[in-house]
C-alpha cells in the first residue's frame, strides 16, 4: 500500500514538473491500460471510486487522444448534446478541480494573474483560464457554456475560444430566467440550430438516432442516480473515503453514456450492501425505533406554516411533468457482480470502521450546499470523527425530468432550464427544501467558494430560510481551489462551534 | 416653490458659481431631490439600461434609475463581503425610499444583479419587483424571446396601475386635468399638478399576491400535466391608450437621447466649455428626472452652450466672418486639434457615476475623448436610431442619429429588414435555421393582426435595446471589441483607462481579452478597480497620472 501512495506520489510530482498537455497524454495513457489500472486498483477504497476513476480516466484520455473533436462545456450544459453529435465534452471547470487536487493550481492561478485575471474573481474560472494559457488541456474545436449559475464560464471560454481562433464555434446557450412554454421553445431551438450548426462543420447529417441513443442512456443514468439518492436517504455506513462531492464529473459529463449508468448502477448495488451491512449493526433496532418515532420537522412545519411552498420540484412531481409514456424498464434484480464489467481490478474495500461502532441515532446528519475544497483538507474527516455525515450534496440532485429520446432538443432544453440554480433563488431553496425534508438532516453547510457571486448572493436568503424552518445553517467561507485563500485552521474552529450548536439541539 | 421652479433651479447653469465665485456652466446637481418631489410618486426604478424607459413612461410612470447614491450600511447584511458595491448602495437606496417607488425593474444582466432581485423580492416584499430577461445573443430567436418579456413588463405594469387605481383615484401620472386626448396628455406634463397617490404598500402588496398566486397556479398546474404557463395575452396587454402613449413616449425618449448625443458632441469637441464632472452630472439628472422636463432644461442649456461656444470663438477665431460652411460650424474649431500635447483617451467601465473620479480626471490634463460606460453611450449611444417620424402606421428605423452623423450610415431600412440584419449579425448562433424545417415548439401567436401595429413597436424596441452599444455581459464580445477599436481609430485614442465596479465579473473579465486586442494594436491601457461611493482617490490619481506620462 505505501508502494502504490508512493508511486502515486511521485506521478504528481512528475506532472507538476512537467507541465504540457503531451506529458498528461502520456501519463494517461498509461494509467488508463488494464495491467497499470489492475496494480493501481488496490487503493481504491470502494467499487464506486474504482468506477470513478476508470470512467473519469477513460474520459480524459479520449478527449488527449485527438480521437474525436474535443468541445470545452460549462458545468450545467447537458453533455448528452456532445455525445450524440460524437464530440468528447471536456470540462475545464471541472479540471479545475482536478489542477487543486494535483497541487497545480498554485501554478495556473500565477498565469492567470500574469495575465490580468484579477484575484477577486472565482478560482474555478481562474485557474482553469491558467491551465488553457499554459496548454494542459487538449485543444477545442467547440465551446458550448450555458449561463446558468455563472457569469465568469461564458466570459472565460469566450476568452479560450479566442485563443484557439474558433470564435465561430463558440455557443453561448441563453437559457432564459423563467420555465415556460416559451422559454423552453426558444431554448430547444437554440439546440437544434447548434446542432445544425456542428453538423454542418463536421461534415455530417444530425443523427436522431443517435440522440434517442444517448437520451436513452442518459435516462437510463438518471434511474440510477435517482436509487442511489433514495438509499443514502437511509445511509449512513459508507465505503471509507466516499464523498458525493468527488462524482461531479460523471454526474455532469457523462450523462448520456454507459459509462455513467455502470458507475451509478454500481455505486447503486454497493451501497445497497452497505445499507444492509448498517442494518445488521448491533444498534440498529434501537435506532430504528429512533428514528421512527422521530417527526419529521420540516413535515410538521409544512402542515403548519407552508402549504404552499412545497411545490413540484422534487423528483416525484418531475416524473408526473414528463409528458410523454416512457416504457423504459431498467432491470434492477440482476446479480450485483453482473455489472461489475472490471471484476479482474480488484479493490481493498474498506468500510469506515469507526463509524461501525458507533450508534447510528448519535450521528447527525447534514447536507452539504455548493463544492467543497478540491486540495487535501481534513473537513470531511473531521466531521465523521465528530458523529457528523455528509449524507447528501445539493450537487448530487437530480433535477431533471426523464428525457423524451424522440423530442431530443426539446428534452434537453427541458433539463438545462430546469436547473434549480436558473432563475430565481427560489428555484434552488425549494430544490434545498425538498433535499433537507428527504434526507431529515439536521443541519447544513454552505461552502461559500471565494468569487462566487451566484451562490454567495443567496447565502442569506438559504440561511433564513432554513433558519425559519429550524434548520440550523453555516456559511462556510473559503477557496475550492486556492488553500492559500482558505484558512483550514478558521473553517474546523467554525464548524466546530457548528458541530455545538447542533449537539445542543438533541 | 413649485416643481418647475425647481427644475429651473437645478438647471440654472448660468446661476452657478465655482469656489472662486467665478460663473461656470457647471450645473448643479444638488438642487433637487427627486425623492422629495410630491408630484413625482408614480416613479419606477430600473437599474440596467436594457429596460426600455418607453413602457414605464408609456404606462403612466416616470422612470426613476437607481443609481446607488446612498452609503452602504444596512445592505451590508444582506450580501457576502466580496460583492458588487453598487449593488449594495442600491439596496440602501432601496431601503431607504422604497415608500416613494411604485415598483422597480431589474435586468438578469449578472450572477449579482439576479440575487438582488431575489433579496429585493424576499426582503422588501411590499415593493412591487420585475426581472427583465433580457437575452445575451441578438438572434431572430432571442428578439422574439426579448419582446414576449416586454410584454410581460408591461402586464407588470399595467398590474400596478390596476391596483393603484382600485385604491386610489386619478393617477397616471401623464394625466391631463382637461381630459384631452392622449398625444398632449404627454405633451402637456408642465401642466400636470397631481395629488399624491395612495401608499405603494396597498397596490405593492397585491401585486405580488397576484403575481405569487399566479407561479403558485402554474406549479399545481405541472403537477397536474398540463403546462400552463406564463403566456402573456396581448390583447389583454394592450389599451388603446397604452398604443397611444408609446408613440407618444417614444419622442421623449428619443428626444432625450439625441439631446444627450448633442451634449455629448459639445463635450468632445469642447472639452473645458462643458466639464468632465459636469457632464458625467447631467449623464446622472437625465436618468433620475422626468424626462420631458429634463428634455425641455437640457435643451435650453445646449442652447446657451452654444451661444457661449460661438461667442468665445468669434472673440479668437475667423469663425462666422466667412459665408462659407465650413467656418460656420463649430465643430470645425473643436479644440481638440489645437492642442495636440494633450493626450486623448478613452475611459471603458461599467457604472462610473463617481464624481469624484471625473474630478481626478478634470484635475489632470487629458481628453476624454469616448466614454463607454453604463451610465454615458451605453445609455443613449444606439447603433441603430428611430427616426422622427412617429406614427404608428409608418414606424421605421433610420439608422442615421439626428446629431452624430459620423456614427452610422444614412440609409432608412425597415423593421424587417432590421431584424434580419440584427440576426445576422450574431456570430453566437446559427441564425440559418430554415423557419419551415424548424421543429415549432409552440404556436406563436404574437404577430396577431389586431395587434400589428403594436406589436411593430415592440419589436422596435427590442430590436434597438439588443443592438445597442453593448455591455459586456453580451455573449459576443467581438462586437464590443470591434466597437473599441472602431472609436479608438476614429477619436484618435492615445491610451485607454479602464475603470471596473469591485467584483463585477462580467466586466472584470472583459479587460484580459481587451488587454490582448489593444498591445495588437500597440495602445496602452490602464486598470482600475474601484469601488461604488469609495474610492480610492489618491491611489487612482497616481496612477493615473503615472499613465498619463507614459501616453
Amino acid at each position: 500500500m505505501a508502494i502504490v501512495e508512493k508511486i502515486k506520489e511521485d506521478l504528481k510530482q512528475k506532472l507538476q514538473r512537467n507541465l504540457d498537455r503531451n506529458y498528461i497524454t502520456r501519463v494517461l495513457n498509461i494509467i488508463g491500460l488494464k495491467p497499470i489500472l489492475s496494480a493501481y486498483g488496490s487503493t481504491f477504497t470502494s467499487k464506486s471510486d474504482k468506477f470513478l476513476n476508470i470512467v473519469s480516466i477513460k474520459s480524459l484520455k479520449k478527449a488527449y487522444s485527438s480521437q474525436a473533436p474535443v468541445a470545452f462545456g460549462s458545468l450545467f450544459f447537458p453533455h448528452e448534446f456532445f455525445h450524440a453529435l460524437e464530440v468528447t465534452p471536456f470540462l475545464p471547470e471541472v479540471m479545475a478541480g482536478f489542477t487543486a487536487g494535483l497541487g497545480l493550481a498554485d501554478q495556473t492561478l500565477k498565469e492567470a494573474s500574469s495575465r490580468w485575471y484579477t484575484p477577486d474573481l472565482c478560482t474555478f474560472h481562474r485557474s482553469a483560464s491558467g491551465a488553457v494559457e499554459m496548454d494542459l488541456f487538449p485543444i477545442p474545436k467547440f465551446i458550448a457554456v450555458a449561463n446558468v449559475a455563472c457569469d465568469a464560464a461564458q466570459k472565460t471560454f469566450y476568452i479560450d475560444a479566442k485563443k484557439y481562433g474558433i470564435e465561430k464555434n463558440y455557443y453561448l446557450f441563453d437559457v432564459p430566467f423563467e420555465k415556460n412554454e416559451y422559454s423552453i421553445s426558444y431554448l430547444a431551438k437554440q439546440f437544434e440550430e447548434t446542432a445544425e450548426d456542428i453538423c454542418k462543420k463536421l461534415n455530417k447529417k444530425i443523427d436522431l438516432d443517435k440522440f434517442e441513443e444517448v437520451i436513452n442512456l442518459s435516462n437510463e443514468f438518471r434511474h440510477w442516480a435517482i436509487k442511489v439518492n433514495e438509499i443514502r436517504k437511509k445511509l449512513l455506513l459508507y465505503p471509507k473515503n466516499f464523498n458525493g462531492l468527488n462524482f461531479i464529473l460523471p454526474f455532469h459529463a457523462l450523462a448520456g453514456t454507459k459509462d455513467a449508468v455502470d458507475l451509478y448502477k454500481n455505486m447503486y448495488f454497493e451501497l445497497k450492501e452497505y445499507l444492509t451491512k448498517q442494518n445488521n449493526l448491533k444498534y440498529n433496532s434501537i435506532d430504528k425505533n429512533n428514528r421512527n418515532n422521530k417527526n419529521n420537522r420540516y413535515d410538521k412545519y409544512n402542515k403548519n406554516n407552508d402549504k404552499d411552498s412545497n411545490n413540484n420540484l422534487g423528483l416525484s412531481s418531475y416524473n408526473i411533468n414528463n409528458n410523454f409514456n416512457n416504457n423504459n424498464n431498467f432491470n434492477e434484480n440482476d446479480d450485483y457482480n453482473n455489472y461489475d464489467n472490471l471484476n479482474d481490478i480488484t479493490v481493498n474495500n474498506e468500510t469506515n470502521s469507526d463509524l461501525e461502532n458507533i450508534n447510528p441515532k448519535n450521528i447527525k446528519k447534514l447536507l452539504w450546499l455548493h463544492l467543497k475544497p478540491y486540495y487535501k483538507n481534513n473537513i470531511f474527516s473531521f466531521l465523521e470523527q465528530n458523529n457528523f455525515r455528509v449524507v447528501f450534496e445539493e450537487i448530487n440532485y437530480v433535477y431533471w425530468p426523464e428525457l423524451n429520446p424522440k423530442r431530443p432538443f426539446e428534452s434537453l432544453a427541458k433539463k438545462l432550464i430546469s436547473h434549480p440554480l436558473n432563475g430565481s433563488i427560489d428555484n434552488r431553496i425549494n430544490a434545498i427544501l425538498n433535499m433537507v425534508n428527504e434526507y431529515n438532516v439536521d443541519g447544513t453547510i454552505l461552502f461559500a467558494h471565494w468569487g462566487c457571486r451566484h451562490s454567495n448572493g443567496g447565502a442569506r436568503i438559504i440561511k433564513d430560510t432554513l433558519q425559519q424552518r429550524n434548520i440550523p445553517t453555516l456559511i462556510l467561507d473559503g477557496d475550492c481551489l486556492n488553500k492559500n485563500n482558505s484558512s483550514e485552521g478558521q473553517i474546523l474552529t467554525r464548524i466546530q462551534g457548528f458541530m455545538e450548536i447542533l449537539e445542543k439541539k438533541k | 416653490m413649485d416643481r418647475k421652479e425647481k427644475l429651473l433651479t437645478f438647471l440654472e447653469f448660468y446661476s452657478t458659481q465655482n469656489t472662486q465665485n467665478k460663473k461656470t456652466n457647471a450645473v448643479n446637481i444638488n438642487a433637487v431631490n427627486i425623492f422629495d418631489e410630491p408630484n413625482l410618486t408614480k416613479k419606477i426604478g430600473w437599474i440596467c439600461t436594457y429596460v426600455p424607459e418607453e413602457l414605464i413612461i408609456a404606462s403612466g410612470f416616470v422612470p426613476f434609475r437607481i443609481t446607488g447614491k446612498e452609503k452602504i450600511s444596512k445592505a451590508e447584511s444582506f450580501f457576502p463581503i466580496n460583492y458588487c458595491p453598487f449593488i449594495k448602495s442600491s439596496m440602501e437606496e432601496l431601503l431607504k425610499f422604497k415608500s416613494k417607488l411604485s415598483g422597480i425593474i431589474f435586468t438578469n444582466s449578472c450572477d449579482g444583479m439576479r440575487r438582488f432581485y431575489d433579496i429585493c423580492k424576499k426582503y422588501l416584499p411590499d415593493l412591487p419587483s420585475f426581472m427583465l430577461d433580457v437575452p445575451r445573443v441578438v438572434t431572430k430567436h432571442s428578439i422574439k424571446h426579448y419582446e414576449n418579456n416586454l410584454l410581460l413588463l408591461i402586464d407588470f405594469l399595467n398590474k400596478i396601475n390596476t391596483n393603484n387605481n382600485d385604491n386610489n383615484t386619478n393617477d397616471n401620472y401623464y394625466d391631463n386635468n382637461d381630459n384631452s386626448n392622449n398625444s398632449s396628455k404627454l405633451n402637456n406634463t408642465n401642466n400636470a399638478n397631481k395629488t399624491s397617490n395612495a401608499k405603494d404598500a396597498n397596490y405593492a402588496n397585491s401585486t405580488n399576491n397576484t403575481r405569487n398566486t399566479k407561479d403558485t397556479k402554474d406549479i399545481n398546474d405541472n403537477k397536474k400535466n398540463n403546462e400552463t404557463y406564463l403566456k402573456p395575452n396581448l390583447n389583454e396587454i394592450i389599451t388603446k391608450s397604452l398604443n397611444e402613449n408609446l408613440i407618444e413616449a417614444l419622442k421623449i425618449t428619443e428626444n432625450k437621447r439625441n439631446l444627450l448625443n448633442r451634449l455629448r458632441k459639445y463635450f468632445i469637441s469642447f472639452q473645458s466649455e462643458i466639464g468632465i464632472k459636469n457632464y458625467f452630472n447631467i449623464l446622472h439628472l437625465s436618468v433620475v428626472l422626468e424626462s420631458y422636463f429634463f428634455n425641455v432644461e437640457l435643451e435650453k442649456y445646449l442652447n446657451y452652450i452654444e451661444y457661449n461656444i460661438k461667442s468665445n470663438l468669434q472673440k479668437s477665431t475667423s469663425f462666422g466672418q466667412s459665408k462659407t460652411d465650413k467656418s460656420n460650424n463649430i465643430f470645425e474649431h473643436s479644440i481638440l486639434d489645437k492642442d495636440k500635447n494633450v493626450p486623448n483617451i478613452m475611459v471603458i467601465g461599467n457604472f462610473l457615476d463617481e464624481e469624484r473620479l471625473w474630478e481626478i480626471f478634470e484635475e489632470l490634463n487629458c481628453n476624454i475623448l469616448y466614454e463607454d460606460c453604463c451610465n454615458s453611450t451605453r445609455y443613449f449611444k444606439f447603433n441603430l436610431n428611430f427616426n422622427n417620424n412617429f406614427n404608428s402606421n409608418n414606424y421605421n428605423f433610420n439608422s442615421k442619429s439626428n446629431i452624430d452623423n459620423t456614427d452610422n450610415t444614412n440609409n432608412t431600412i425597415t423593421t424587417a429588414a432590421i431584424t434580419t440584419a440584427a440576426a445576422a449579425a450574431t456570430a453566437t448562433a446559427a441564425t440559418t435555421t430554415n423557419n419551415n424545417n424548424t421543429n415549432d415548439y409552440i404556436n406563436d401567436n404574437f404577430n396577431d393582426k389586431t395587434n400589428d401595429n403594436f406589436s411593430i413597436l415592440i419589436n422596435n424596441i427590442a430590436v434597438r435595446q439588443l443592438n445597442k452599444s453593448p455591455c459586456m455581459r453580451m455573449a459576443n464580445l467581438d462586437i464590443k471589441i470591434k466597437e473599441i477599436l472602431d472609436n479608438i481609430k476614429k477619436n484618435n485614442i492615445d491610451g485607454v483607462v479602464f475603470v471596473s465596479q469591485k467584483f463585477c465579473d462580467n466586466t472584470l473579465l472583459f479587460y484580459p481579452l481587451l488587454r490582448q486586442e489593444l498591445l495588437k494594436i500597440n495602445k496602452q491601457s490602464l486598470f482600475l478597480e474601484i469601488e461604488h461611493n469609495n474610492i480610492s482617490s489618491g491611489q487612482i490619481k497616481t496612477r493615473l497620472q503615472a499613465f498619463l506620462e507614459i501616453i
